[in-house]
């Protein structure tokens, strides 16, 4: 609002000076360069999207979502942040103790938040560390023990967390670990039938964890499971591209449950995608939601309790915390708001 | 006659891009006027931050950040510079995640005796 009281004041001086000078050839030097202004700023976007950033590490505990790490463009990240959702404000808080990375995984298990893997821009990483919501500390926990990784994927369920997939730096990967907070120890999953890959999406509804999408060497991959926590065994759920009219294939997307629905929004396929698809479990069915209606793009981050949905894309809104949007997926679609 | 014309012409065209820059200078400083604003508040014995835009605030920082555990400001002066350097950012259009390097050259004590 502000921006366009201010184009307002401006025309005014415009037209004010227009008019002194009587000259219906500086209008029209005018008005260009007032499309030259408009085009900058959505220049400005598109530069942004063309960036090669890539993700931060995300999770969330109760009513507030933490993020972290992550690279800018020109660098790896240390910073954490965390959003309130009920006071819709955030604070930065204690930096990430591990060297600056991206492509890292975040899940929480319990109250407590983990943030480990990924790529510090040499090497992928193997350690791990705990956040304390209640202290604002960090604790190094027991480095994953198999091949260091980034763009996996992990999720927290029924007090343990686990760990699978990525990229190890000369392969994509398809083994899956769990991660037992109460002896700080790592042990092998075994029994996941699908294949390799790397920045799958994951997301959990009650007590069960279902994980698709990614891509290896270049294959977008269409399968999609269902794990069961109690049992530790996965089951294969209906293709993502089961329907003609599904376009949920995909890689860099986000996973998050909201009223025990399951969506996959944004990420990549060939180009940025905007969309977001709602799974109903109960049937094992798609259906196509309204686009995102900000800029697409494949590293965003999402706060999700399954009562409420943040979406956030980074620095693409006026502001750059202004544009974390919350997704109401039963509201009728309105572009005014 | 015709060369009177394109003279004045000329001089309208000048000056307009003259009042054209001016009025962009002005814009630029109703920017850095938007109603981006920090506030100080006291946490026990210390100080946080808010930082709002008109009344919508943006951020809340009852502790340093960075540091781990849950340290306020030691002065309001403190809470009252990290603040600046955060709206500072926001109107560069950059990132208000504040870096070790800017809160040692605010020359927060907290990161100096280190």
């Amino acid at each position: 609002m502000k921006y366009i009281y201010n184009m307002k004041e401006r025309v005014n001086h415009i037209r004010m000076l227009t008019m002194a000078s009587l000259t219906l050839c500086l209008m029209a030097s005018c008005s260009s360069d007032d499309e030259d202004e408009d085009l900058g700023n959505w220049i400005d976007k598109s530069v942004f999207d063309g960036s090669p950033r890539s993700g931060s590490a995300y999770f969330t505990i109760g009513n507030i979502g933490y993020s972290g790490v992550g690279y800018d463009g020109d660098d790896y990240l240390t910073s954490f942040w965390a959003y309130d959702m009920d006071g819709d404000y955030w604070s930065q808080k204690a930096d990430f103790p591990g060297t600056a990375r991206n492509a890292a995984v975040g899940f929480a298990i319990n109250d407590k938040g983990y943030i480990g893997s990924g790529y510090d821009g040499l090497d992928e990483l193997s350690d791990f560390y705990s956040y304390d919501t209640s202290t604002n500390t960090w604790t190094a926990i027991a480095s994953f023990p198999s091949t260091p990784r980034r763009s996996a994927i992990a999720f927290g369920i029924n007090g343990y967390g686990y760990f699978g997939t990525g990229f190890d730096g000369d392969n994509d990967r398809k083994d899956f670990w769990k991660y037992d907070p109460s002896t700080d120890s790592w042990s092998e999953l075994v029994g996941f039938g699908g294949d390799k890959r790397r920045a799958a999406t994951t997301f959990t509804i009650g007590e069960t964890a279902y994980m698709g999408t990614g891509v290896s060497n270049g294959i977008y991959l269409n399968d999609f499971w269902a794990f069961d926590p109690a049992t530790e065994s996965w089951t294969q759920k209906l293709d993502l591209d089961e329907e003609d009219d599904y376009s949920i294939v995909r890689s860099n997307a986000l996973g998050f449950t909201l009223n025990d629905y399951g969506y996959i929004a944004t990420g990549t396929y060939g180009g940025t995608l905007q969309s977001i698809w709602e799974y109903d479990p109960s049937t094992d069915t798609w259906e196509s939601k309204t686009d995102f209606e900000r800029t697409s793009r494949q590293d965003a981050v999402v706060f999700s309790n399954n009562v409420r949905a943040f979406i956030g894309l980074g620095r693409t809104g006026s502001l750059y915390l202004d544009d974390l949007e919350e997704f109401l997926p039963y509201d009728e679609y309105d572009d005014e708001d | 006659m015709k060369r009177i014309l394109v003279i004045y012409i000329l001089i309208a065209v000048v000056s307009g891009f003259l009042f054209l820059s001016l009025s962009n200078y002005s814009l630029g400083s109703t920017k850095s006027k938007m109603q981006l604003h920090s506030e100080t508040f006291k946490v026990g014995n210390g100080y946080g931050y808010q930082i709002a835009l008109e009344d919508k605030v943006l951020i809340i920082q009852e502790y340093i950040p960075i540091l781990e555990g849950k340290k306020p400001f030691t002065t309001a002066e403190d809470a009252e510079l990290t603040a600046n350097r955060v709206i500072t950012k926001l109107l560069r259009k950059e990132s208000p995640i504040l870096t070790l390097s800017e809160l040692k050259e605010l020359q927060i004590p907290e990161f100096n005796s280190k």
